[in-house]
């Protein structure tokens, strides 16, 4: 019973580390546009990014996920996903995305608006471009701020891709839980803790490292 | 109960019509064991709440939940006006479960008793459209 419990809950493991791994590649950047947006001169770009990020930081993802995936056919009377199990992967990734992206835009805006003026002046006087300066002097600055609050938000991502059972995406909670209907067991459930703890661990030492690495230069 | 959109209820009234669809089933639900005993494409769902919803998007074509369920959450004055039930896939008897050593099991079947034999257990079962799914005496 152990390995079939461990098989499965391995599948839903790795259902979990997809969720992850898309949501960090798409967030990633799609919260740096989003931090340029709230920080945007033109006011009407501005005003409505900071409506939209207070719209999605302020509902539960999971609601998000419901209104994500059931809502264009629900709402619109088409449903954009299909039947398939693809479809409920993708609508879950662009769920997470979304959502996290509205987080990480406003650890990048706290990170670049703390960087002090002074150095963005100072590029200005050697003649560098807005472009040059943000790529060569801001840049790293807000890498090396912003590494700890995103550390605290990466690890909440592995948590969070729970969240995605509630529109049928088998990760592992999913796979554990199925084993309570299917074989009257409960504990697999509770043994998903452990792959939980196991990376999120992982992720804590290789940030710890990531945070030793930049620190060669105080901001 | 099979649950489908009710302008497309006359299409699906038995089981060949069916066999195509994709169904949202609850996860480990009798439902779910029979609908895979027929070979049919299915989605399993947290719950029967949810295997509505998926029908109602579009995102199962139908969905398999108890005749309770069905007659409660189904029809004017819910959120799945336009969803309807056509035909079960199988039948089931339900029954109350307790711990074991409780008293309460002699106490409900008493109740159980005394109440079919007034009459009261059938107006219960009027008053959720269960006239015809309480058992013969």
């Amino acid at each position: 019973m152990f390995q079939t419990v461990l098989a499965s809950l391995n599948e839903g493991f790795l259902k979990t580390l997809e969720i992850f791994g898309l949501t960090l590649v798409g967030a990633f950047p799609l919260g740096l546009i989003l931090a340029f947006g709230s920080t945007s001169p033109f006011r009407p770009l501005k005003y409505l990014v900071k409506f939209i990020v207070w719209c999605v930081r302020g509902t539960p993802l999971m609601l998000q996920l419901l209104i994500i995936y059931y809502g264009p056919g629900l709402i619109l009377g088409n449903n954009w996903w299909g039947t398939s199990s693809a479809g409920r992967f993708t609508a879950a990734v662009v769920a997470f995305i979304i959502n996290y992206s509205c987080y990480f835009s406003e650890i990048y805006r706290g990170g670049i608006e703390g960087v002090p003026k002074g150095q963005s002046e100072a590029g200005q006087v050697l003649g560098m471009t807005k472009g040059q300066i943000f790529s060569r002097v801001i840049f790293l600055q807000v890498i090396k701020r912003i590494v700890p609050p995103m550390g605290n938000e990466i690890i909440t991502l592995v948590k969070d891709t729970s969240l995605a059972r509630v529109i049928a995406v088998y990760e592992v909670i999913w796979n554990g839980q199925t084993f309570i209907k299917a074989s009257g067991i409960i504990w697999p459930l509770f043994f998903t803790g452990v792959y939980y703890l196991l990376f999120s661990g992982i992720l804590t030492l290789l940030l710890g490292r990531l945070e030793k690495k930049l620190d060669f230069f105080r901001v | 109960m099979v649950v489908v959109r009710a302008d497309q209820a006359d299409q699906y009234q038995d089981e060949a019509s069916v066999a195509d669809l994709v169904f949202a089933v609850e996860s480990g639900s009798a439902g779910e064991a029979v609908v895979q005993e027929l070979g049919y494409e299915n989605v399993a769902v947290q719950n029967q709440a949810a295997a509505l919803m998926e029908v109602a998007a579009g995102t199962a074509d139908a969905c398999v939940i108890d005749l309770m369920m069905a007659g409660a959450m189904i029809g004017e004055g819910t959120s799945y006006s336009d969803l309807t039930y056509t035909l079960p896939l199988n039948s089931e008897k339900y029954g109350v479960g307790f711990r074991k050593g409780s008293d309460l099991a002699a106490e409900l079947n008493k109740f159980f008793s005394e109440s079919y034999a007034d009459g009261s257990m059938l107006e219960y079962a009027k008053t959720y459209g269960m006239q015809e799914s309480i058992l013969a005496q």
